[in-house]
């Protein structure tokens, strides 16, 4: 498929307490492209500026330096976009100034909303943020505040539920019966029963057990396909990232040091731990095997590519039986 | 009766939360029965709400069993005329390392945060000075003794927690998911000195964990499943149960997955090791007919190869 950009970083730095003792620079000269219709990781250590970055792509906060385009508009212009065009409009001349900055405010404020229904946020430990008195009015919040029709809130609603493995009968219980990964899939259906076209989440499996991370990421990844929009996973796991993600991104320092494809990025092994992150252990299995001399490409990165180039490797010393089960 | 050895002693240890209606609700231990020697470092592992949680907390009595005995230190903590004395002491000697660092930082600086513990249970000077020093040391955060805890990483941030029960001086050391919250090199740091505290210090360790690749360093793993104990031993005993652990939502790391994978094309992959990368690759090269003894050699190699 062709690859169009959703979201382009263009020299984006951001600060925290300019000007104070306690300065520091977040995100320094980053320049990034995210692509539509896909998985994109971003990874990095503690601080190294993954979620400032995020809070930058809806507008939430504003880059110090640089620009943050969705879908090619520049989203930080609101302002100056907003008073372009009244001032070109006909009613602008006949309203009072009290009147007119008063509707060019609300007009602002209305595009703002806009970009954070169009990208859609989804925090760390998101389960701490829910507060209605049940499940459904949780996953309707934001839905109702987008001004839509009942039915059309009633159908995202459950669409959103089936997508997260909320179960219908959860719906009419308060939020705070459920689980802490039960909960967690509620958080995440509300943000996406706002169908934004691009769906931040950070550290959306921290805290749940093996089974419950791998059931989250493959609903996540059937969510995108499904509805083609673009996602953005931010994770300490590389594991996950390897698994799950197509495209990922690498964070160091506030600096971006790494992109581009899966393939590509983990196959800089030397460079991801010298920023202090892990390789995926399957990785560090296939280092040891290269360096006692059997046969195999450095960039493995999956369980079921090594899985199946050992077989290879098996099959031409004979020691492998022909077909084979499974 | 508990052997001279064991340090902690279960017996039939059972507890249920108290539910809303004031009722009981399901336990969330049932039946537990087991002995873990002093000096042993074991990881406890089982899906979210299998009872391992519980069971840590009843080892320093932040809950008390329903039924059953559990002695710790030589301590019978079910003894209903256990003393508030007693009780301190006990506390005392089995320190607890929670998930979220910024929740276990007190003071304002590092340095009075480790003396926070020892403080409250009435160290004189010069001894505390000497056992934050000491404690700092251990953990290597001597240097940021004056620095505020709010500054620091999420891996330094939990080493100062645990400096802090160091600096009580315990017999054991609680870790319920200490490294869930930290980035790769945070998780390293505070397992590096988990691993320390046990191997140089004597220090008995559990250590609740989500993460199998942390399972696969202790020596011995028990495996929670709804309340009662699954399984119970070395990490490449457990890691040989693929099914059963998938039947509780757990997995195997990365490199088991891969071994028990070939396996089931037919590929003979007998023998220990199944839980660490180097075991597995010693597994795989012996399978290939490759030299076994590359193992140094190979490491070597390795750091000239590219």
């Amino acid at each position: 498929m062709e690859r169009r950009d959703k979201i382009v970083l263009e020299h984006v730095s951001f600060v925290y307490g300019a000007g104070t003792p306690f300065e520091q620079k977040a995100l320094d000269d980053v320049s990034l492209r995210i692509s539509a219709n896909c998985i994109t990781g971003v990874i990095g250590h503690t601080g190294s500026g993954k979620s400032t970055m995020m809070n930058l792509l809806n507008g939430l906060a504003k880059p110090a330096e640089g620009k943050v385009y969705l879908d090619g508009y520049d989203i930080n212009t609101v302002l100056s976009d907003v008073l372009e065009e009244w001032r070109t409009r006909p009613e602008y001349a006949s309203l009072s100034a009290r009147a007119a900055k008063k509707a060019i405010k609300a007009e602002i404020a209305r595009r703002q909303r806009e970009l954070c229904f169009r990208v859609g946020l989804v925090m760390q430990y998101p389960e701490y943020q829910l507060f209605e008195e049940s499940v459904y009015q949780d996953i309707a919040y934001g839905p109702k505040n987008m001004g839509l029709s009942p039915q059309e809130i009633d159908s995202r609603v459950r669409e959103a539920a089936a997508f997260t493995g909320v179960e219908a009968d959860w719906l009419n219980r308060s939020p705070f019966d459920l689980s802490g990964g039960q909960k967690r899939r509620v958080a995440i259906a509300g943000v996406m029963a706002m169908k934004p076209e691009v769906l931040v989440l950070d550290e959306p499996a921290a805290g749940l057990d093996p089974h419950g991370r791998t059931q989250l990421f493959e609903k996540i990844c059937a969510y995108q396909k499904q509805t083609a929009s673009a996602v953005i996973i931010v994770s300490h796991s590389m594991e996950d990232m390897a698994q799950y993600c197509d495209e990922v991104a690498v964070l160091s320092g506030a600096r971006l040091i790494l992109q581009g494809s899966r393939e590509e990025v983990f196959s800089h092994t030397d460079l991801l731990e010298q920023v202090g992150l892990d390789i995926p252990q399957i990785t560090q299995l296939v280092r040891l095997l290269r360096a006692r001399g059997v046969e195999l490409p450095e960039n493995i990165y999956t369980v079921d590519r090594a899985v199946e180039l050992l077989r290879e490797r098996f099959a031409e010393t004979g020691r492998c039986p022909a077909g084979g089960a499974k | 009766m508990s052997d001279n050895q064991s340090y902690i002693h279960a017996e039939h240890l059972c507890f249920s939360y108290e539910g809303r209606d004031g009722e009981p609700d399901e336990p969330a231990l049932r039946d537990v029965s087991l002995d873990i020697a002093r000096g042993e470092y074991v990881a406890i592992l089982g899906h979210n709400g299998s009872g391992k949680s519980t069971f840590a907390k009843l080892l320093n009595q932040i809950l008390e069993a329903t039924s059953g005995k559990l002695i710790v230190g030589g301590t019978d903590l079910t003894d209903s005329e256990l003393t508030e004395e007693e009780l301190m002491r006990h506390r005392r000697r089995v320190g607890m390392v929670f998930q979220n660092p910024d929740n276990q930082l007190v003071a304002t600086l590092v340095e009075e945060d480790v003396a926070f513990g020892p403080e409250n249970l009435g160290v004189p000077q010069p001894e505390l000075r000497r056992r934050v020093d000491e404690a700092l040391a251990t953990v290597g955060m001597t240097e940021y003794a004056g620095h505020e805890p709010h500054r620091l990483s999420g891996g330094q941030k939990q080493r100062v927690a645990i400096a802090g029960i160091i600096a009580m001086m315990p017999e054991c050391i609680v870790f319920d998911e200490s490294t869930a919250m930290l980035d790769p090199s945070g998780r390293r740091e505070v397992l590096d000195t988990i691993r320390m505290l046990n191997r140089e210090h004597g220090i008995t360790i559990l250590n609740i964990t989500h993460y199998m690749n942390e399972a696969a360093q202790a020596d011995r793993v028990i495996v929670i499943n709804d309340g009662s104990i699954l399984m119970d031993g070395k990490p490449d005993e457990v890691f040989e149960r693929r099914e059963e652990l998938r039947a509780v939502g757990l997995e195997v790391p990365q490199c088991a997955e891969l071994i028990h994978r070939l396996r089931a094309y037919g590929i003979g992959l007998a023998g220990e090791g199944i839980s660490t990368p180097e075991g597995c690759a010693g597994l795989i090269c012996r399978a290939l007919g490759l030299p076994d003894a590359a193992g140094k050699e190979g490491a070597d190699a390795h750091g000239t190869q590219r």
